[in-house]
């Protein structure tokens, strides 16, 4: 394992951090480090950090203490802006914007941020949008697309940036059951892409399949960190035993 | 009275000459109202200490004041300047302090993770909320601020009572020649009344049409 590692490059690496709000302790001193072309789930009861670790990432939440990392450059309120270019997030709720159509909310970051030509962005965002199924959407609004297409059009919102890492906030968690097969199916595409993503999910079927590696959180802490087969068949932790029983079989 | 004395108030005196001073003020106070209330009501909802404190002051001062008295107080403060630039500076200045309240509502109503969103993306301060955050204001806005923009209208006429010649001045000039203020007052309350219920069926049309395809049905 300690060989593999030196061998990747580490995309995030965050290193004793730990985060408060006010006197309650969210994060207590956790370190990870997440390598090139891995998938890392992140997975546990509610409150037990999963998506302020994830926020913390692309600066959505300040540290309290500790040093995160990202491609060596440690992240600080001076550069996040521009780190925040190379890593894309996927929200629970979408948050597409509102009052954009499905094409400005693709191109809209890569043209203002990015100062790239607008023709080459649109026809970008549609090639992608044909790759995710919702290529007829381009003109439509957000309140005309069902939860899943929405949350397909955020990922693609986020690819538009030409991410080097993707943060993945509860993707499914907002959807009806029948339109959640479509996004974790986006993912998967991702994931065979050899993106890099940190997954927060419920969906433990799919965290077998496409992780890497699975990180149990529980009480502020990274209680288990083992690769996917490890995690879900041989683990002797008993509160991720007792974790997965119940999870798995519901 | 003649039918041609009629047609002289209405048509030459009240709308000929009283009305391009009535749109005057009317124009003239609504951009300055409304730069005051998108100024000021953005930045009531970034909280920044002290900046806050002091306009939620302004808010209080100017909602709690008749307009009619805010602005007999400049004109006798202000030794110069003219009647309609008097009367701009009281009337955009109280309306503003309203509009500054409903821009600032409609900026908490906007969800917070719009903005996430667009910083996750990068999107820089000002595109965030020129591009962003300010349209989604003024589309869950637009029937609160069409309301105040209809106060704004009825409230120009205040400036009638330091000299300014607008509708109701030219009416009220009318008044020695002619023995029928009643007459002569109930057409300056139509020409008022088609104007703001016109603005009133705008604001309407515009909740039905332009809200309605761009933010779909949960806002109308």
């Amino acid at each position: 394992m300690i060989k593999m590692s030196e061998t990747k490059k580490t995309v995030v690496s965050l290193q004793h951090i730990t985060k408060k709000f006010g006197d309650l302790t969210v994060l207590d001193d956790m370190s990870l480090d997440v390598y090139e072309h891995e998938v890392v789930v992140l997975c546990g009861p509610s409150g037990g950090g999963k998506s302020t670790l994830l926020r913390t990432i692309n600066g959505l939440e300040k540290i309290n203490d500790g040093k995160i990392f990202y491609r060596g450059t440690e992240i600080t309120s001076h550069n996040i802006k521009t780190i925040r270019k190379h890593i894309g997030m996927v929200f629970q709720q979408f948050n597409l914007f509102n009052n954009l159509t499905v094409k400005d909310n693709l191109i809209i970051a890569p043209v203002k941020t990015q100062k790239k030509n607008k023709d080459e962005m649109l026809k970008k965002a549609t090639e992608y949008l044909d790759i995710f199924g919702i290529s007829d959407k381009l003109d439509a609004y957000p309140h005309q697309l069902s939860g899943g297409q929405k949350q397909r059009v955020a990922i693609v919102r986020s690819l538009m940036m030409e991410p080097d890492l993707m943060l993945f906030d509860e993707p499914t968690s907002a959807l009806d059951p029948e339109m959640i097969k479509e996004v974790l199916d986006a993912i998967r595409r991702l994931s065979r892409m050899g993106m890099t993503m940190i997954i927060v999910t419920h969906e433990m079927g799919f965290a077998r399949e496409v992780a890497s590696r699975v990180c149990f959180l529980e009480g502020s802490k990274i209680r288990v960190t083992a690769s996917a087969t490890e995690f879900f068949e041989n683990t002797q932790d008993e509160r991720l035993q007792q974790f997965l029983s119940v999870i798995l079989r519901h | 009275m003649t039918m041609d004395d009629r047609y002289n108030i209405i048509v030459k005196t009240m709308l000929g000459q009283g009305m391009p001073m009535t749109l005057k003020l009317i124009f003239a106070c609504l951009f300055f109202a409304l730069l005051i209330g998108i100024v000021f009501g953005t930045i009531r909802s970034l909280k920044i200490p002290v900046v806050d404190q002091i306009l939620e002051f302004y808010a209080l001062v100017c909602r709690g004041i008749p307009t009619i008295i805010v602005l007999l107080f400049f004109y006798a403060l202000l030794t110069s300047g003219t009647q309609f630039w008097i009367s701009v500076l009281s009337i955009s200045l109280v309306e503003g302090a309203y509009m500054m309240e409903i821009v600032k509502g409609g900026f908490l109503s906007v969800d917070k993770g719009q903005w996430e969103a667009a910083k996750s993306l990068s999107l820089p301060m000002w595109h965030i909320i020129t591009r962003i955050v300010l349209p989604q204001v003024f589309l869950v806005t637009i029937p609160a601020l069409m309301g105040q923009i209809v106060m704004l209208v009825k409230g120009t006429s205040v400036a009638a009572t330091i000299g300014c010649m607008d509708v109701l001045r030219r009416a009220q000039l009318l008044l020695p020649k002619y023995s029928y203020p009643l007459e002569i007052y109930a057409y300056v309350l139509v020409i008022f009344f088609i104007m703001c219920h016109f603005l009133t069926w705008l604001g309407k049309k515009l909740e039905r049409t332009v809200v309605k395809r761009i933010m779909g049905d949960q806002n109308v």
